[in-house]
This record gives structure tokens, sequence and C-alpha cells, in this order.
């Protein structure tokens, strides 16, 4: 108990309790999104730009442009190379993929107020189903309800 | 011993002690377990989704505690340094736990308070959400009794996922204190409980609600070392009857859990 008592006075105090940043959540994918837009300032444009796109956030903490629509070649090429610059925050979750777009408009480059963060389409159910996708479909379906393929 | 006591509230008026540069040193678990699932069954239609799995499933758990709340409790960072599933004997490759963390929240008595996220470590291919008696198993919170002595106190602990999904798992243990007992070259008080195991919750809103429900029993002994007081190992055999209920079905499926948790030097 005297240990206990010792031990909890060298603990750092969180009066807060957030979550450790151990895994990615939305606010801190949103404010890794965020930084993008001060890195395309030197990317050459003429016009406005809506520029679809889906980002991987790897655990090592690097972000990569997946797919990338709605810029001309040129433009393509420099967000892509300027995205892949920026540092994202390392965390012990399976690579995050966040689909968004990207504006530019009258020559400044902003991010879309809600970038979809792809999750996991299966929710854990409290039954152990170790088969593949289609065995814990088939459950989460009769369980709903839902026609064969319907979320 | 007024010397004394002002010493120590000296040493509690004090500033942080830096422990270390790296932080207190893990306690680190080998947890074993087998895991046998029955057929999991619609009881009214009787449609048949998934035959019998025999399972063992083998953890290495590294504790270390990193923060505490005003509330007394304290926040311990567990990690997973190695995670292997058998199904039927044949090693399953899929399992995604390896490497994978979590905070475990506890009073000092033991009590879970939350599991943060436990989400990442749930769901297909990672199956934390079924052999969740790991939690308790490494944080079993008996009450504090003499030698011979024995009284009721739950075991109790959450698990939340995302978008409003919850359950809460108790059991109403009766613990009983055996006295010390000689293991290895230590002396470790041996503790006993068993008690019904309930489960309710689900997700609670949207077009994909649904309620789970269990109830069964557990059982199992603790070995706390009598020095430190540390936890060294725990022998337990737990066993429930899962059913969920959603809006067109009901589902089920019987579990059982026996397995140890050893605290590695």
């Amino acid at each position: 108990m005297m240990l206990w008592t010792f031990l909890l006075g060298a603990m750092p105090l969180d009066p807060l309790g957030d979550p450790l940043p151990l895994y990615l959540d939305e606010s801190r994918v949103r404010s890794v999104l965020a930084t993008i837009p001060s890195k395309l300032t030197t990317c050459p444009t003429d016009g406005d730009l809506t520029v679809k796109t889906r980002l991987s956030l790897s655990g090592a903490g690097k972000m990569t442009v997946l797919d990338l629509t709605g810029a001309p070649p040129e433009a393509a090429d420099c967000i892509k190379t300027s995205v892949a610059t920026l540092s994202a925050p390392k965390h012990d979750g399976a690579d995050v993929e966040v689909k968004t777009s990207i504006y530019r408009r009258s020559g400044v480059w902003m991010m879309s107020p809600s970038p979809e963060i792809v999750r996991r389409a299966q929710v854990p159910l409290l039954l152990f189903v170790p088969g593949d996708d289609a065995a814990g479909l088939a459950i989460w379906e009769h369980l709903m309800g839902a026609e064969e393929n319907e979320r | 011993m007024r010397w004394f006591m002002l010493l120590l509230m000296t040493m509690g008026c004090g500033g942080r002690a830096i422990v270390a540069t790296d932080g207190p040193a893990p306690a680190r678990y080998r947890v074993n377990i087998s895991g046998d699932f029955g057929p999991i069954t619609d009881p009214v239609t009787g449609d048949h989704f998934q035959d019998e799995k025999d399972t063992t499933l083998t953890l290495t758990l590294a504790v270390v505690p990193v923060r505490r709340f005003t509330d007394g409790s304290m926040g311990q960072r567990v990690k997973i340094e190695h995670g292997a599933l058998s199904i039927s004997d044949q090693p399953y490759e899929d399992l995604e736990l390896t490497g994978r963390t979590l905070e475990l929240r506890t009073f000092p008595d033991g009590e879970i308070l939350t599991l943060g996220w436990v989400d990442r470590v749930a769901g297909p291919k990672r199956f934390m959400e079924v052999f969740e008696v790991v939690f308790p198993a490494i944080s079993p919170s008996p009450p504090s009794l003499r030698k011979g002595e024995t009284a009721s106190r739950r075991i109790i602990w959450p698990f939340l996922g995302e978008r409003r999904l919850r359950w809460d798992s108790a059991v109403d243990a009766k613990w009983t204190n055996h006295g010390p007992e000689e293991r290895g070259k230590t002396m470790a008080w041996r503790l006993s409980y068993n008690g019904p195991w309930r489960i309710h919750g689900g997700r609670r809103s949207g077009p994909e609600a649904f309620k789970a429900t269990a109830s069964g029993d557990a059982k199992g002994q603790v070995w706390f070392d009598k020095g430190s007081g540390d936890l060294t190992r725990h022998e337990f055999s737990w066993s429930r009857e899962v059913q969920l209920a959603g809006p067109a079905a009901r589902l089920t499926q019987a579990q059982s859990f026996t397995g140890q948790v050893e605290r590695l030097p």
C-alpha cells in the first residue's frame, strides 16, 4: 500500500482524462490535415481547384497520397510531394485512411471541413467468429435483417 | 514517531519524484487461455451459422503505469508484446494483436474503471471483446481480508466501443483468503473466488442497435506476493452463454475460458 502511495505521487497528474495518443482519433486526424494547405502555396495552379484525394496516415508517422483527382498533372505531383514531406503523429494502429477534398479558391488553399475516416465495417459483437469477412457479414445480416451487402 | 510522520509528510508534499528517465519498469505477464466456443445458432429459427471452435490464445503483456487521475485511479499502458491464437490446433495467421496497446485505468486495489482504446483490440482478427476476461485476469480486485476470512466483492469492467457501443460485465464474487503459501523462493497470499457472471449492454441507438446479454459463472485463484503485494499468478475458469438480439433475430453462443496469468521475472 505504501508503495502504491509513493508510486501515485510520482505519476503525472491528468485532470482531464483524454485518451492517450495511442491511436489516431478524428480530432487528431483533423489537426494533421490542417497542416496541408500551408505546404501547397508553391504548387503551380492558375485558377480554382477542387481536388478529391485519399490519404494514408501510417503508424510510423508518414502521410501518403493514395489517390488524387481534379488537379492538372503538374499540380497533382506537387501536392503528392508536398504531402509526403509532412510528418504525422506516430500511432499504434493500422494505417488510417482518410477521404477528403482540398480546395483552392482565389489563390488560397483550404481543406474540406468534413474529412471521412475509413473505419472497419464490422463492429465487435461478443461472438467468436474467426472466419472471413463473409462469415461475419452473414451473422450481422441475420441479426439486423439486412439484405445481402446492405449496411 | 512524530518525527517519522513529519518525514513522511515532507516527502509527500515534495515535488514529483523522477523515478527514472525511462519511467517505471513494466510488469510483464504471460497469459494462456483455452477458449471453447459453442456453435452460433438462432434459438428461434434453428439457423446454424458456425460450428464449435476450440482455441488457445497466448499473450505476453507489458503493463506500465503512465498517469494518475484526480480520483486516485491510475492509467496503465498495456502493450501486447506478442499474441498468438490457434484454432483446432492450427495457428491462426491473421491475428492482429502483436504490438497493439490500450490503457487500463484502475483504482489502486485493482478495480477496473475503463479500458481505453479497447475497441482497437476488438472485432475481426483481434477478438479481445470475446477474450475480455484477460483484463480482470491481470487486474483482479479482491477485498482486504485476513487469513481464513470470506467476503463478497464484485469484479467489474466495461467494454466501450465507437458509436454508442457498450456492455458491462460483473462477477458477484465471493472471496476467501487461504493464507500465505510458498511459491518458489517467496511467500504469496492465496485467495480464491467464485460467483455468477453477468453482462448487459449493446449498441444503444441508430438503425444498427442491438442488445448483448450473457450469464454464466466465474471461479479462480490468485496469488499476491507477500512482500510487494503484486499479482504473481491467476488461475481461472470462466464461462458464459452469450445472447445477441438485433431488430430481426437473436443469436446465441456458449463460451468458456480456462487459463492462467503468470507474472514474468
